[in-house]
């Protein structure tokens, strides 16, 4: 059923690339609200259960990203980047506000229907790349396909194919540790790539890397965007990193400062 | 997540830290040995003492004297009958005795006095009561079985020698009932057992009532009969079936009655080995609490991993609480092999122990440890069962690993 993988060069004719496309997302080949952030507040608490205070994180932060764009966002640190990451990755729920995501609304999405949505909808490419250190690189990268349920013959294709594609197909028996920084995060790419996702959000996804290995992970990201319409949200505190983007976020004190509109 | 993969997922794990599976097995497998071996030497005990005991004709039997009413009315066919349609009946014998004569064939000496027990054979034989020393049990109504002490009736003094009263079996000889002129021939097919009491004497002959119904002959009101014994086919239902037939109207008694405690001995005896083996149990579980426990912990990272790429809490608690069933499931399998093993040896050096101690051999094919298939599924199920349930608070602590903490914020 995956004969042409649409993340494949392979592909014969445009049109069969873009009936691929179709089968799973119609989205992508089309423009529209991807990520919809509406009047989001939010703040942790801290201290002991006497003594507990409110620290506002936050504030009424309204963001629209659209589909196939590439949002670079930025602000110092401590700023409330990663908290807004984690509110769109269902890791923290929203205490005000409303959040839908490819159409659909999560504001209120238990952690099962998190869980569902996060694996069928969003890739994840974490700063310390967060590979299970007792897997293989193969098997780090397979997870969601397992989780998924694909039978084992169409995992191995799907999976030696994306390696290749990412060329560390030579290390697939390799654990973690045994891999380079810039391995590793490819390894994670790939695993995040694994069930065509139609948003990649990414923290600081170069911030432990090489410039060799930055420069090589941002040509994929416009690759994988240009070529099959995957919405970035990128967090970086590097100039040359968000030039990636087609806009950048700037983020200050918990609140939007540039960039809240969409282009 | 299809379950092919849950299961090498959990095998995976569980070989990641192979010395603490190890040792949780290990205690998996001995508590359920224990359990099995322990429940298996009650069940041999009961097997070969308990059973062969409750069979026995002693213990199953109930007395029949006679009739609740105004003149003792004695027991007579119909009584028999209705006896013989209650449940659980394995047969119903009755007896009259009366004085016989023998004839000899060849007029040397005078004819001797017998004693003669009349009874219907069949019953006798079913009930288990008749046991012999020499010969077979009858099978036509013309074949008798004789006392140990029958040759005592021709000699002057009791010499209670069963050998002299081998010599008689397989004799024909003529008999006939005093005071009657019918003669009825007759073969000694077999010679009962020696009384256990020695002073008791057992001269008397035990023939078939059908001979004496065919041959016309009655023993005054023939349709009344004095010596009636029910016999049960198990001990267990003595004491509802003395009370129905006491309650029906006659005189009854049964020596199981006078053992109060019988039924409760057993149910305290294995009440009290299944209390030990839970102990073991429970031991066993605390083992694998354990074991999970650590084993969340360990792979905090791993479950957080996990659910932040999109794993269903649900799978989490799954992965969890097959990981420990696997641990009861392999503890339980080598377990049974070696309480099976452990069986056969304590069946083999018992005995042997026992000749030791109390110098006298054990009884024939006695059995002191005895494994049922029942036993067997039970262990390995409560043992399965009680490794999931130790398994559960941990598995739901899994799914409840915050993903941020669990990646120390470092996405
Ligand atoms: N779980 C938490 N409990 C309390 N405070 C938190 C928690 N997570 C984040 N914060 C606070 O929220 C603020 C924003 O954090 P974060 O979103 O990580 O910033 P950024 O990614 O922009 O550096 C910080 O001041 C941080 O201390
Ligand atoms: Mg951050």
């Amino acid at each position: 059923m995956y004969g042409c993988d649409f993340l494949e060069f392979g592909c014969t004719t445009l049109e069969g690339f873009f009936f691929e496309i179709n089968k799973y997302d119609y989205r992508k080949a089309m423009k529209g609200e991807m990520i919809e952030l509406e009047n989001i507040n939010h703040s942790f608490e801290i201290g002991t259960k006497k003594h507990k205070r409110k620290v506002p994180v936050l504030h009424d932060i309204h963001l629209k990203v659209e589909q196939g764009e590439i949002l670079s966002i930025m602000g110092r640190s401590g700023t409330g980047k990663s908290t807004l990451l984690h509110l769109i990755s269902g890791y923290i729920k929203p205490q005000q506000g409303k959040i839908m995501i490819n159409d659909t609304e999560v504001t209120h999405f238990t952690e099962g229907e998190w869980a569902d949505f996060r694996l069928q909808h969003l890739g994840f490419v974490f700063q310390n790349f967060q590979l299970i250190p007792s897997m293989t690189a193969m098997q780090n990268a397979e997870l969601p396909l397992i989780l998924h349920g694909v039978p084992e013959a169409e995992r191995k294709n799907k999976v030696t194919d994306m390696m290749k594609r990412l060329d560390i197909e030579k290390y697939m028996e390799h654990y973690p540790s045994e891999l380079s920084g810039g391995q590793q995060q490819r390894v994670s790419i790939a695993r995040a790539l694994m069930l065509n996702p139609s948003i990649i959000l990414a923290d600081e996804p170069t911030g432990s890397l090489d410039s060799e290995n930055e420069q090589s992970l941002l040509h994929f990201i416009k690759q994988l965007n240009e070529e099959h319409g995957i919405t970035f949200l990128i967090i970086t505190h590097d100039e040359q990193v968000a030039k990636v983007g087609h806009r950048t976020l700037l983020m200050k004190d918990g609140r939007i400062a540039e960039g809240g509109h969409a282009i | 997540m299809k379950w092919k993969d849950k299961l090498k997922f959990v095998r995976q794990n569980v070989k990641k830290n192979r010395m603490r599976t190890f040792m949780t097995v290990l205690a998996t497998a001995m508590s359920c040995a224990f359990l099995i071996i322990i429940a298996s030497v009650g069940f041999g005990v009961q097997k070969t003492v308990v059973d062969e005991l409750t069979a026995d004709a002693l213990v199953t039997e109930i007395d029949i004297h006679s009739r609740i009413d105004s003149d003792f009315g004695q027991i007579t066919l119909a009584d028999i009958q209705y006896f013989e349609s209650l449940d659980h009946v394995k047969a119903v014998t009755r007896s009259n005795f009366t004085g016989l004569t023998m004839e000899d064939d060849d007029d040397t000496t005078s004819d001797a006095s017998i004693f003669g027990e009349i009874t219907a054979m069949e019953a006798l034989k079913q009930s288990g009561k008749l046991e012999l020393a020499y010969g077979k049990y009858p099978e036509k109504e013309n074949e008798v079985v004789v006392g140990a002490h029958f040759s005592d009736v021709f000699s002057e003094r009791a010499f209670r020698n069963i050998e002299d009263t081998q010599q008689w079996l397989d004799k024909t000889i003529n008999i006939m009932v005093t005071g009657e002129s019918t003669t009825m021939e007759v073969k000694i097919v077999g010679i009962i057992e020696e009384p256990k009491k020695e002073w008791v004497s057992s001269e008397q002959i035990v023939i078939d009532e059908l001979l004496l119904l065919n041959h016309g002959v009655s023993l005054g009101d023939s349709q009344q009969y004095d010596n009636v014994k029910v016999y049960m086919d198990h001990v267990k239902y003595v004491e509802e079936t003395n009370k129905a037939i006491s309650e029906a109207g006659y005189f009854t008694y049964a020596v199981i009655s006078e053992i109060e405690q019988f039924s409760s001995f057993f149910f305290i005896f294995q009440a009290g080995l299944i209390f030990v083996g839970v102990i073991a149990i429970i031991i066993a579980s605390i083992g694998i609490y354990n074991t999970m426990t650590m084993a969340v912990t360990e792979r905090i990272q791993d479950i957080g991993i996990m659910k932040a790429i999109g794993s269903h809490p649900s799978t989490i608690r799954q992965l969890f609480l097959i990981e420990s069933a696997y641990i009861g499931f392999i503890g339980a399998i080598i377990g049974t092999s070696v309480s099976y093993l452990l069986s056969k040896m304590v069946n083999v050096a018992m005995p042997v122990l026992l000749e030791l101690a109390i110098e006298r051999q054990p009884p024939e094919d006695f059995i002191f440890s005895y494994i049922p298939l029942s036993l067997v599924i039970i262990a390995v199920t409560i043992c399965i069962g009680i490794a999931i349930i130790s398994g559960i608070r941990p598995a739901m602590r899994a799914t409840r690993v915050d993903v941020l903490k669990a990646l120390r914020r470092d996405i």
